[in-house]
């Protein structure tokens, strides 16, 4: 029995633990692992680039998860957004495993840039692009149903993608079999999804999405709709709000409370709507989801108009000092 | 001693079997995966050359199998491999100390092998423990392939092994392997079909892998943790 040289161990050691991808991609190093899915940093050899490639775990052995590892593919294909990391390639391995390969998005998630938020501007340009991906996906008949900061990605210049679409819904896929017990909701007054893991599946009655964020439909096993993810997004602006750690304008939080709303008849009916009114609220416009008193008014009339309103009091100050001096 | 759940049982276990075909194949295997490590940890520490090393780690393992001194592994303590490389090593200083002795025309009051083999147990950061580390995966992986060998010829499966010598067991370099277009010419096959072949070669090497760690493994938890370590995977 001769000895192995130290060039075969270490390509042993690499083919063991990585999957068996097309000879194009080369896996280098894990870079996530989630419930259903394992993400590789891979090098492209054909256009010599790196990609990131999903593949469905090897302890999963299910076929609804492999169904939905294969929609996810589909629906990041389909929503060609700067706001969405693109697919470029799919396929199955030879042990019968879904993967496909996607751009590598370098970056940093939400939840952890959040806490170096100084200004109340910058966070709501990561809201309002958020958004802005939201009502496109909304625009193409998808849902994402798991809106939080852990998925959405800050690139080194200013790009905001949301990741995991995962659990993401095509509401327009006549054919699209329905997920494992989706819209069956818990017994009456059974468990949300407290507890229960992230992106959670459960065997009876589906559970999508993250505790904390998603909408109370959602966790009672109901149908999400586009309302649904306005309330993730509400979430997330409600994380950097708090982040920041200061007062919050009594209009954007009318807007907050209103996408977070228990009921989704309260809610914006879709992710544009709610951007509108955040963009109404940026421009100093009154919003949608609040109701002005005169006061707020004149103090929005104020802030808006805060130039020519101090130039006037100059003016006026002066004109009063003048008359006071000629009167002595 | 911990005994394995299952039917799994420690090597030191299977040393110490009252079944003498039992105990042969555990001595086998504990030669066959420790003999080069060992070899090239003696060699490396104690600045031998090739004879001498020889020598010493067939001695070594005359004497530890004579002695039994390896039932005296305590799992709770150290990784099998870890106390085996020290045993080894605290050999190794017994005799030199013995030779110095003699030569000063001294008794032979050896230093006894004793539990101050454990006392100084070294990090996982150790040098010497990292290249014990290395030479035993480069035994364990070495048994896996003559495993899979064996089981490609017996399962008539010959091109899955060619294929899997030519791509993974190639040298070092890139430029040295063969792209799967290469190897689908000169076996007259499909790229496709040279990745399955490949696959399930893949697949066959993990699964051999797993059962030279079961068998080496001086515990059930050093099992799981070898499982993980090499193959990235929970073991069932």
């Amino acid at each position: 029995m001769s000895e192995l040289p130290d060039g075969a161990v270490t390509r042993l050691a690499m083919a063991l633990v990585t999957p068996d991808l097309p000879e194009r991609y080369e896996p280098l190093e894990v870079i996530g692992r989630g419930g259903m899915g394992v993400v590789w940093r891979a090098l492209d050899r054909r256009l010599d680039r790196e990609v990131a490639v999903k593949v469905l775990a090897e302890h999963v052995d299910s076929e609804a998860l492999a169904l939905r590892l294969r929609r996810e593919a589909r629906i990041l294909a389909r929503l060609e957004h700067p706001g969405v990391v693109s697919v470029h390639d799919a396929g199955t391995l030879p042990d019968g495993r879904t993967w496909y390969a996607m751009r590598l998005v370098r970056g940093e998630r939400l939840d952890a840039a959040a806490r170096r938020f100084t200004s109340l501007g910058e966070a709501l340009r990561v809201v309002m692009r958020v958004a802005e991906t939201v009502a496109f996906a909304h625009a193409a008949g998808v849902l994402h149903r798991d809106l939080t900061p852990r998925n959405v990605m800050l690139g080194p210049f200013g790009e905001v993608l949301i990741l995991d679409w995962g659990v993401a819904r095509d509401t327009g896929a006549a054919d699209r079999p329905a997920d494992p017990g989706e819209a069956r909701p818990h017994g009456r007054g059974g468990p949300p999804a407290v507890g229960a893991p992230r992106g959670a599946v459960t065997e009876h009655g589906t559970v999508l999405g993250t505790p904390g964020y998603m909408a109370p439909e959602q966790a009672r096993g109901l149908p999400a709709d586009e309302r649904s993810d306005v309330h993730g997004l509400g979430a997330i602006l409600d994380d950097l709000l708090e982040a920041l750690g200061r007062p919050v304008p009594k209009p954007l939080a009318r807007v907050r409370d209103r996408a977070r709303a228990p009921d989704p008849a309260d809610r914006y009916r879709g992710a544009q709507a709610f951007l509108d009114d955040l963009v109404r609220f940026q421009d100093g416009d009154p919003v949608s989801a609040y109701r002005e008193g005169p006061l707020d008014v004149a103090l929005r009339l104020g802030r808006q108009h805060r130039t020519p309103i101090l130039l006037v009091l100059a003016y006026l100050v002066m004109r009063l000092v003048l008359l006071w001096w000629r009167g002595i | 001693m911990t005994r394995f759940p299952d039917t799994r049982v420690s090597i030191v276990e299977a040393l110490a079997a009252d079944d003498p075909d039992r105990r042969r194949r555990a001595l086998d295997l504990l030669v066959s995966a420790y003999r080069a490590p060992v070899l090239d940890a003696l060699r490396w520490r104690w600045n031998l050359d090739e004879p001498d090393a020889e020598d010493l780690t067939q001695a070594f393992f005359a004497t530890a199998l004579e002695k039994d001194w390896l039932a005296r592994f305590d799992p709770s303590r150290a990784r099998f491999r870890t106390f085996l490389r020290l045993c080894a090593e605290r050999f190794v200083a017994n005799r030199m100390t013995a030779a110095g002795r003699l030569k000063r025309g001294g008794g032979r009051d050896v230093v006894p092998f004793d539990e101050g083999v454990l006392a100084s147990l070294p990090g996982a950061d150790d040098p010497t423990e990292a290249r014990f580390r290395a030479e035993w995966v480069r035994s364990v992986f070495t048994l896996a392939v003559e495993a899979l060998r064996e089981e490609a010829l017996r399962r008539g499966r010959p091109v899955h092994l060619a294929l899997f010598e030519a791509y993974d067991l190639c040298g070092a370099g890139d430029g040295e392997r063969p792209s799967y277009a290469a190897l689908a010419r000169s076996h007259g096959l499909t790229e496709t079909q040279v990745l399955n072949h490949l696959a399930w070669a893949r697949r066959r090497m993990r699964a051999h892998v797993l059962e030279v760690l079961r068998r080496l493994a001086g515990s059930e938890a050093e099992y799981r943790d070898d499982v993980r370590d090499l193959l990235g995977i929970e073991p069932s």
